[in-house]
């Protein structure tokens, strides 16, 4: 038999976590419920956080950016004084399912499930942002380790990722291909990140199931970087079904190219 | 076994005592509880977008969201819609459109719609592009858009004509 509880706070959320095996977060639910109705998950404690207020702040201090777990992509959307101070946001997080995911889906969602097709991912990642736990602070690099890999403990919970003032001062280009025009999904989408100085790194989803950094180099040759990392993608990798190695090696280039462009014309 | 209660939740208007299992999806509960046969749970993955409602005004797939989660909430389903005028409106101008075709997709179609129609009160109603880009939350398979589009923008902008006269 299952149980729902909703926390009140982060210490009560994590005692109930541990206390029980088969025990999960819930924030937005979007793929955590999805694979509960497909019978691939059993929860045997859903522990409800949206309500935590700790995970419902948005805050901007002279740290960075701090933006609470379970705010969800829809408030980001709304919320005049973050997209100010990260204009990107706005076009990534405007591509993640549709509204009504939106209205649900959370930034301590995305990390935590460690998508590597995810644009909050993306954008986190070409931010080097770092993330807050109930136990320590670590790269969000360090957070998502690949695709569905979590660097997280079992029972570790995301209270905020903070995009520090060095990234906010940065600008940011942003392209995606998707499947169809509107609430497609994502096929390949890419990050520039540049300073007074030009480009200083991308980053690439859906070329590889992992995320794919380039640095200021490495985005020079992002031609041969992506052929080197697509020769070391397992042949298990399910889009590599859908799509052939050489179409998504074109895309990403082509990804890269049009992020570059959005962000000089900015 | 009885199911466990959360608390209570006001459904299309009406207080309802939320009794469910740990993890059964709202769409289930809705139709059982709370009589909403408009709910179609069609791919219980939140994708399809059939069983879309509104919690506290704010779109949500009940296939992916636990019952419990809903107590001491609003819920508004279908059956719910013409209690406003913004829904009245909405309705008659699928009527009107012929916007519902086989109809399983419609609910979900109403609730993005009535979403769209608080948000836009009083406002200018938003471009085609941008209500087609709202309207992709919900997947119609008889492929229906086309008048599923001409309903939305009539009641938007009627609502937009109703505000200005309001105002004169």
């Amino acid at each position: 038999m299952s149980s729902y509880h909703r926390a009140r706070d982060v210490a009560e959320a994590v005692a109930l976590h541990s206390s029980s095996d088969g025990s999960a977060y819930l924030a937005g639910g979007q793929t955590l419920l999805a694979a509960v109705n497909r019978r691939e998950r059993v929860c045997t404690r859903l522990i409800d956080v949206r309500q935590i207020p700790a995970l419902r702040k948005i805050d901007m201090d002279s740290r960075g950016l701090s933006i609470g777990a379970a705010v969800t992509l829809s408030e980001l959307l709304c919320n005049h004084e973050v997209l100010a101070a990260m204009p990107v946001l706005t076009d990534a997080l405007s591509h993640v399912g549709n509204r009504t995911v939106r209205n649900c889906s959370t930034p301590g969602g995305h990390v935590a499930l460690a998508d590597g097709w995810s644009e909050v991912n993306l954008v986190l990642t070409a931010a080097s942002a770092v993330v807050t736990t109930n136990l320590r602070r670590l790269h969000v690099n360090e957070a998502i380790v690949g695709h569905r890999a979590s660097g997280l403990l079992a029972s570790e919970l995301i209270q905020s990722v903070l995009i520090g003032p060095g990234a906010l001062a940065d600008r940011y280009g942003f392209h995606e291909f998707t499947l169809r025009a509107s609430g497609g999904r994502a096929m390949v989408s890419a990050v520039v990140r540049a300073d007074s100085t030009g480009v200083t790194s991308a980053v690439l989803a859906g070329v590889t199931p992992n995320l794919i950094v380039l640095e200021r180099d490495a985005v020079r040759s992002a031609p041969e970087f992506l052929e080197h990392a697509l020769s070391h993608t397992p042949t298990d990798d399910k889009s590599a079904a859908r799509w052939p190695r050489d179409y998504r090696r074109r895309l990403g280039i082509e990804a890269l190219r049009r992020a570059t462009r959005r962000l000089r014309e900015q | 076994m009885s199911s466990p209660e959360f608390g209570e939740a006001v459904v299309n208007g009406t207080r309802l005592q939320v009794n469910a299992t740990a993890t059964q999806p709202l769409s289930a509960w809705l139709r059982a509880h709370a009589g909403c046969a408009s709910i179609h749970a069609g791919c219980e993955e939140g994708v399809c977008g059939a069983c879309t409602v509104l919690v506290d005004g704010v779109s949500r797939r009940a296939c992916l969201t636990v019952s419990a989660q809903i107590a001491g909430c609003t819920v508004t389903t279908a059956e719910g819609v013409a209690a406003s005028a913004a829904g009245l409106r909405l309705q008659q101008a699928f009527v009107r459109c012929h916007a519902a075709q086989c109809g399983y997709c419609t609910p979900g179609f109403l609730m993005i719609g009535l979403e769209l129609m608080a948000e836009y009160a009083g406002r200018e109603p938003p471009d085609e592009l941008t209500l087609r880009h709202r309207l992709s939350a919900a997947i119609c398979r008889c492929t229906g858009y086309a008048s599923i589009v001409a309903a939305m923008t009539e009641a938007l902008e009627e609502q937009a004509k109703a505000n200005e006269e309001r105002a004169r």
